[in-house]
């Protein structure tokens, strides 16, 4: 008679699906096994199993010579499938402009040129490979602006086997009321991770044109962030110099996600 | 309720199991998994001889004691991987059947993601290559190949946040925004 080797302990999501425990153990099927082999997409419109929710929120300062901006928001997303997700994503923005603006880390200090708008923004989030995202966005803006916004947004991982993975992200924008169109670029590289957070380092730069900006503006520095794992809450820091002369922003973000 | 040696384990959709050997190991089966435990040793002086399971499908998340003996033959076999244990906390996936990009066409996998402690993973068809997983990274058993170098544990996690986040205001020029700037 076999010995008894352990105890179980079982539990159950739904009722009536326990786990069986049948004698004789099958064989391993060799990894050169003939069976038949689904295509990576063979899923794509095949609805999400667990489905996923979730929700991040962030807030964010910039400060230049010229001017400053503080906004805060938050983005939903829930799955659809495997490679598409619903987005939308509302943000509030506080601008400071001008010569002597009032600094928003001191305000009252200087004269008032400061405008407040909401942006409303929804679209599509296409995962085709792993760690990678496209987001389609548009909307508009409420308040001191009106625009219609479209947007265009993409990150990736590079070298995702290694101690030094490489995210790679560009993002594009175009306001029809200004006919201004943003671009920008960030490269980043993870320097240092734990099982619990992510050091990385890189850097970004920006390309700005049209409408009422002569010729093409831009900026660009160096990048340093930080990601708890655990809490799914990071801080990314940047600085450098550009168009509006030396700046500095700080980016904070969490995000929570449920699964059903 | 016992479990014996050579018992297959399965879960169906939405279970799940957890399994508490006799020096208090534990071991926690995903939805959809079947695995076996094909030798399960400990020595009349408390010393851990071996546990060795075959996980045929599904993901299996190991919490090994180290109250019993140093757990120096503890293995997890799947049909491409043996991943033997040199700490407490990790967790391996088995999955049969679906090709994944960039590995032309194969679709066998074992992916082991370390917690804690350190596991060491190789392929039977390459046991001259053994790669060594650390707490707070993964690797990935692609069908023949040798088990790839490991990465950060963190990615995925983050990978979700930094594809939203990576497009999240400021604007690069945040003054453009405006109809009339000054």
């Amino acid at each position: 008679m076999r010995n008894s080797i352990a105890i179980l302990m079982i539990t159950t999501w739904l009722a009536g699906l326990v786990c069986s425990v049948e004698a004789h153990a099958q064989n391993i099927a060799p990894a050169t096994s003939k069976a038949p082999v689904e295509s990576p997409y063979s899923d794509f419109f095949q609805l999400a199993h667990p489905s996923e929710f979730s929700l991040t929120a962030f807030t964010s300062a910039f400060r230049s010579d010229k001017y400053a901006t503080i906004d805060e928001g938050f983005q939903f997303e829930q799955r659809v499938t495997n490679y598409v997700g619903v987005v939308g994503r509302v943000t509030g923005y506080q601008l400071f402009i001008g010569e002597g603006f009032d600094d928003p880390l001191s305000p009252g200090n200087g004269h008032r040129a400061r405008y407040n708008f909401i942006r409303m923004e929804g679209g599509l989030d296409f995962s085709p490979y792993p760690l990678t995202h496209f987001f389609f966005l548009g909307g508009s803006d409420l308040g001191d602006s009106s625009a219609g916004i479209i947007e265009g947004d993409f990150s990736s991982w590079l070298k995702v086997y290694s101690k030094h993975p490489i995210n790679a992200a560009f993002s594009a924008s175009y306001d029809s009321q200004n006919r201004v169109t943003n671009s920008e670029i960030d490269l980043r590289v993870v320097g240092y991770s734990t099982e619990s957070y992510l050091l990385l380092v890189g850097g970004s730069g920006s390309i700005y044109g049209g409408g009422f900006v002569t010729g093409l503006q831009g900026q660009g520095g160096p990048g340093f962030g930080g990601y708890y794992t655990p809490w799914q809450t990071g801080l990314d820091l940047q600085t450098g110099y550009g168009s509006a002369g030396v700046f500095g922003q700080v980016n904070l973000y969490k995000s929570l996600s449920w699964r059903d | 309720m016992a479990v014996l040696l050579h018992d297959l384990l399965m879960t169906s959709a939405g279970a799940s199991l957890v399994l508490m050997l006799t020096d208090n190991s534990k071991v926690s089966l995903g939805e959809s998994a079947k695995l076996s435990i094909d030798e399960h040793l400990i020595g009349p002086s408390a010393n851990r001889g071996g546990t060795i399971m075959k996980l045929l499908s599904g993901s299996v998340h190991s919490l090994v004691s180290s109250s019993v003996g140093r757990p120096f033959n503890y293995q997890i076999r799947t049909s491409n991987s043996i991943i033997a244990v040199r700490g407490t906390d990790f967790e391996v996936d088995y999955t049969e059947g679906k090709a994944r990009i960039g590995y032309n066409g194969c679709g066998i996998y074992t992916d082991v993601r370390v917690h804690d402690g350190t596991v060491e993973v190789q392929n039977p068809a390459h046991p001259e290559v053994k790669i060594e997983v650390t707490g707070g990274f993964a690797t990935t058993v692609p069908c023949d190949a040798p088990p790839l170098n490991p990465g950060p544990l963190g990615l995925a996690a983050h990978a979700v946040v930094v594809g939203a986040v990576n497009a999240l205001p400021p604007p690069a020029c945040p003054i453009c925004v405006m109809v009339h700037p000054h």
